[in-house]
């Protein structure tokens, strides 16, 4: 168990390793709550359908609430420490995605966060806040 | 798809990414009519344009400064809009308009501007 499918899974669900290590493991492991899904596709995410007979819509499902965990962590009152550890670019992309998220932007955000990701910036043209007015 | 979305300014950063590593750029008719079109995007001036399509050199150099204004436009806005937020859920509007003032003091890129104004208009 342990670090080498931690990582495979952060490495798929924060679409190429955003970040640099496992702090916390035990969003990769299973627990009571889980389903027989839920825990097959955390123990194996980069082959959710094949391993565990999920259809994609299954596995999306799955793999949509473990980012949203993992992204709250990320949201958490001491996200600034969490952060502090990355390379600054990468906290650019994960502060602006979590605004995208927060604030509403139009646009896909987690798209934009992939984006970012390959270019270091924020694409502002393709995520962006929109007018309240 | 965000490539789609970010049109000519996406090309902008590929090509740049690429004349950063190879030391230059190809001076060919798709870059001309890129830096054409996209330099009003980014408040360049025909001038400036033209000037630096005459040579490779200043075709790489244009190239660059062109890029420079997207990304540092995107860190500046970006900087701000969570400043502002932030401000703003502290209550202090005040705080918050100035964020956009300071954008708006000092982004010339036409997107950008209307972004920061955009903003500014939505705090009253």
């Amino acid at each position: 168990m342990g670090a080498m499918k931690c990582r495979a899974w952060i490495a798929l669900l924060v679409a190429g390793v955003l970040t640099e290590g496992c702090a916390t493991a035990s969003l990769a492991s299973c627990n009571p709550a889980d389903s027989t899904l839920s825990c097959c596709v955390k123990q194996h995410p980069l082959s959710p359908v094949d391993s565990c007979g999920a259809s994609e819509a299954e596995a999306l499902a799955v793999l949509t609430i473990l980012k949203t965990a993992y992204e709250a962590s990320r949201l958490a009152e001491d996200v600034e420490d969490g952060l502090a550890q990355l390379p600054e670019w990468k906290q650019v992309c994960i502060r602006n995605y979590v605004d995208c998220k927060n604030q509403g932007w139009k646009g896909g955000c987690y798209d934009c966060l992939r984006y970012c990701e390959g270019q270091h910036e924020w694409p502002f043209r393709a995520c962006s806040p929109d007018r309240r007015k | 798809m965000v490539e789609d979305l970010e049109g000519d300014w996406h090309q902008l950063r590929m090509l740049d990414n690429r004349a950063q590593q190879e030391g230059t750029v190809a001076l060919d008719e798709p870059l001309r009519g890129l830096l054409r079109r996209s330099g009003p995007s980014l408040a360049m001036t025909t001038a400036e344009i033209e000037a630096g399509l005459r040579t490779p050199e200043g075709a790489t150099a244009l190239l660059h400064r062109m890029r420079q204004r997207i990304t540092e436009g995107s860190r500046r806005i970006g900087d701000a809009l969570h400043r502002m937020y932030r401000l703003r859920d502290e209550g202090d509007l005040d705080g918050a308009r100035q964020q956009m003032r300071d954008v708006l003091a000092v982004e010339v890129v036409p997107y950008y501007r209307e972004l920061a104004e955009g903003q500014l208009a939505d705090l009253d």
